[in-house]
């Protein structure tokens, strides 16, 4: 009760403060941003209390104080804090790839690589062909031939394939699970951050020549170049970086916070400039510093300890970033994009679960830690605008739509799949992390 | 070279220097740590990262970090005033207040006098005199515990109760600075009819908003919470009355040092929020320290030699501030002083975060008016007493008995 007093005391602080005649001009980012936060951490603490992950309390939070709703922060605030919220992203990562251990993994490898192929190839099939449906039964959407739904369809079933890592470290962090369950969806999910990469590249360059759209630089034909250069790059800068992060264990060791503050910002910077994914860049850092390293292990924590500021940035921000009128106006589309995700991605894990001979817990909940969605699907979403005119800006806006429910259905579902999977250490238990 | 190949680089060389640079300061424990320069480093890192250097952290990109420097700010202002805990501070004798307030004053009357009659040989003119010259004399005021602490800790006879005495005065001194930079922001204020009149109710604004932000954390923190949780709550208020100051150009320093005296004397476990404020404090510092870096703008050569003239000028009155003032005192606190002579006053001249503190928020305040002769000249009293100050203060406070191996 206290807390929902502290938030309505602060809503109304910070009502009068927009208010006061003595203020001139927009609110300063570092005003939005506390607030978002005081905000987006009381509605995490207040869903906490109903069994809801901290996360959906932070895009709830968001949500409401995005353009969407009250529109306390604007889109240009959003903007704003792309760089802050950069810096999270970077972090988020490298807690993900330090959370993935390989000697673990290569026990279940069997498990890993079923669940991995089933989960995409059914996923990717089975949405593909729902949408090609759906579409011809829509056909007003998109006004194409066949070939032209078929094309479209299958850029659908590539943002159906992806699961937001960032969503799924964040409740792994909070809830503290450790087992198998948590280890294969984390797992699962950075394998196929790098599948949807070279699928979409692979879709988009088919989907143009089916639609003959010239596709600009960024989607050009050195299509496997670009490709190589983005994934290998990745992976290469990240393994660098990784051993930087291990020299500097061995050999500095001291100033972790400062260190990790520069480090966010050197990975960001260089993989901006390079045009490499700072997310896949991070992830495979954190990866090498826990696992070739002895105290990898303590870096991750380092920055595991002070981890909650950034999730609550990242995803009130993410929630800001939610748009309502785009559910509202496609509503249909994104229900069928919406169910026919979840049940091929419960088909597709449920079976290879089954195929892999993983027991009942694994294979009853395993499919729940997959729904979350967010950035990597929101950047293909992006580039399919840029590229295909108001055909591309339909299709993002389905996405987004999708995007926004998966965001705050999936880590709910998560934290259930983990409670039931036992995963979940009771409160006062001593965790062994 | 193209531009991103550039951009790489540059991280590549920044991050480089980061793991020789930590290599050698951080190898060099256990040798003497009298003699510090880890200021003038980071300084350096921030202006070879800035705009006038490599251009990494170039002005869009510095807008976008506002608050984080907020959070600097905020963060420096709270655990300042944390520390004003009545029920902590009653079990010192009064006369600590008063010489802590009284030593303080002083310094600024006399630091603000010397730059007053030297401005002018400056070769700098206009309307923004006032403040920079008051920006000079408030920081060369505000103290810091750190050389002391290092005096002691680097010292086999110390003398015990002076050197109390000291790190008390060093971490309560910033008080009159930071009330006087809140008068000062108020009386430049945009926003009204500039006078005293506007600066105090300017000042009583700053003050009732930091009764409220104090009272609204105090709401929130006074739950059980884990460590990470409380780390975040402080970010969160720290950043949040570091843009309402800038939302109504008040002293963030002076909101979040309020906040913090009402936190520490209404909420239970403030002695956690001090805690885990303290232990990220170093970080938070030399963020501030490369950012205010990359903002400095570097005095032209023609004004290199009275800019050196007018910064001997201070060095010289600095101390002579401190050591007139316990002068003063040595009637009322003899006891405390346990026999230590003429060099007492040298114990007060570590200078650190709050002086930092105050030259962002002067940066952000005064923005284009701000003058970058007092910047400069701030910042180097910063890096002169962070690498002389210790040994200054340990030739105050040695000399008494010997301490016991621990």
């Amino acid at each position: 009760m206290s807390r929902l007093f502290g938030l309505l005391a602060l809503a109304l602080l910070m009502f009068l403060l927009v208010s006061l005649p003595a203020a001139t001009g927009g609110a300063p980012l570092s005003m939005l941003l506390g607030f978002l936060m005081l905000a987006a951490f009381a509605c995490g603490k207040l869903g906490n209390r109903i069994g809801l992950p901290g996360i959906t309390g932070y895009l709830l939070a968001g949500l409401a104080l995005g353009p969407s709703c009250f529109g306390v922060l604007k889109q240009e605030a959003i903007a704003d804090l792309t760089l802050i919220n950069s810096f999270a992203l970077t972090l988020i990562a490298l807690t993900a790839g330090g959370e993935v251990n390989l000697g673990r993994i290569r026990k279940r490898l069997v498990s890993f690589l079923l669940i991995t192929s089933t989960q995409v190839v059914l996923t990717f099939s089975g949405v593909l062909l729902l949408m090609l449906a759906a579409l011809h039964f829509f056909h007003e959407v998109f006004s194409l031939g066949f070939k032209g739904l078929l094309a479209v369809s299958a850029l659908f079933a590539v943002t159906a394939i992806s699961t937001s890592p960032s969503a799924t470290i964040a409740v792994i962090v909070e809830t503290r699970a450790k087992g198998p369950l948590s280890e294969l969806v984390l797992g699962i999910t950075i394998v196929k951050d790098i599948l949807v990469i070279v699928a979409f590249a692979l879709t988009l360059g088919a989907a143009g020549q089916i639609l003959g759209q010239n596709l600009t630089d960024t989607a050009q034909p050195d299509l496997l170049a670009r490709l190589s250069w983005e994934i290998g790059g990745s992976i290469l800068f990240g393994l660098a970086l990784g051993m930087g992060i291990i020299a500097y264990m061995r050999y500095v060791s001291a100033e972790m916070t400062l260190f990790i503050i520069g480090l966010s910002f050197c990975s960001s910077t260089a993989s901006q400039a390079l045009h490499f994914n700072a997310l896949l860049v991070c992830m495979v850092a954190g990866l090498v510093v826990n696992n070739l390293s002895r105290r990898g292990e303590d870096f991750i924590r380092a920055i595991e300890k002070g981890s909650l500021p950034l999730y609550v940035i990242f995803f009130a921000i993410a929630g800001a970033s939610i748009n309502l009128e785009i559910l509202s106006s496609g509503w249909k589309l994104v229900a069928i994009l919406v169910a026919s995700r979840i049940f091929f991605f419960w088909l597709g894990t449920s079976a290879g679960a089954a195929l892999a001979r993983e027991e009942l817990k694994i294979r009853q909940n395993l499919w729940l830690g997959f729904i979350t969605q967010a950035g990597i699907t929101l950047g293909i979403a992006v580039v399919v605008a840029e590229n295909f005119g108001a055909l591309g800006v339909v299709f993002k806006n389905l996405v987004i739509g999708a995007v926004a429910i998966f965001e705050l259905v999936g880590p709910v579902a998560f934290k259930f799949a983990l409670g039931r999977a036992g995963e979940i250490p009771h409160k006062g238990r001593p965790v062994a992390r | 070279m193209s531009e991103s190949t550039r951009t790489v680089l540059l991280v590549l060389l920044v991050g480089l220097f980061a793991l020789v640079g930590g290599r050698f300061i951080f190898g060099r424990r256990g040798r003497s740590t009298l003699f510090r320069v880890t200021s003038l480093a980071y300084l350096a890192l921030g202006f070879i990262l800035g705009e006038r250097g490599w251009g990494l952290l170039s002005r869009g990109m510095l807008g976008n970090l506002e608050p984080v420097v907020g959070l600097a700010l905020g963060w420096t202002g709270l655990l300042f005033g944390l520390q004003f805990e009545l029920r902590r501070l009653r079990r010192y004798r009064g006369r600590f207040a008063w010489l802590t307030l009284s030593q303080s004053l002083w310094t600024i009357l006399l630091l603000g006098a010397a730059v007053l009659l030297a401005w002018d040989h400056t070769g700098t003119a206009g309307g923004s005199r006032w403040p920079a010259i008051l920006l000079l004399a408030l920081a060369g005021a505000a103290g810091s515990p750190v050389e002391t602490a290092l005096a002691v800790s680097a010292s086999l006879s110390v003398r015990r109760k002076f050197a109390r005495l000291a790190h008390y005065v060093n971490s309560l001194d910033s008080l009159p600075p930071l009330i006087l930079f809140g008068l000062t922001i108020g009386y430049f204020h945009s926003r009204a009819g500039s006078g005293m009149t506007a600066a105090l109710e300017w000042l009583a604004a700053a003050l009732m908003l930091g009764i409220v932000l104090g009272l609204l954390f105090n709401s929130y923190a006074r739950h059980r919470h884990s460590e990470n949780e409380l780390t975040m709550m402080i970010i969160a208020f720290t950043v949040f009355s570091a843009g309402i100051a800038a939302y109504l150009s008040l002293s963030s320093l002076l909101i979040g040092t309020v906040t913090g005296v009402v936190l520490a004397n209404l909420l239970p476990s403030s002695e956690r929020i001090f805690r885990v404020l303290a232990a990220r404090e170093r970080p938070v510092l030399i963020v501030l320290l490369v950012l205010v870096g990359a903002n400095w703008a570097p005095i032209p050569a023609g004004r290199l030699a009275p800019a050196a003239g007018l910064l001997l000028l201070i060095l010289a009155v600095q101390p002579l501030a401190k050591l007139s003032a316990l002068a003063f005192w040595r009637r009322w606190l003899g006891n405390e002083l346990e026999g230590a002579g003429w060099s007492a006053g040298l114990a007060l001249l570590g200078q650190g975060g709050m002086s930092v503190a105050l030259v962002a928020s002067y940066q952000i305040h005064f923005g284009a008016a701000a003058e970058p002769l007092a910047i400069s000249l701030a910042l180097a009293l910063v890096v002169v007493a962070e690498a002389l100050g210790a040994y200054a203060a340990r030739l105050a406070v040695t000399g008494g008995e010997r301490e016991e191996a621990e």
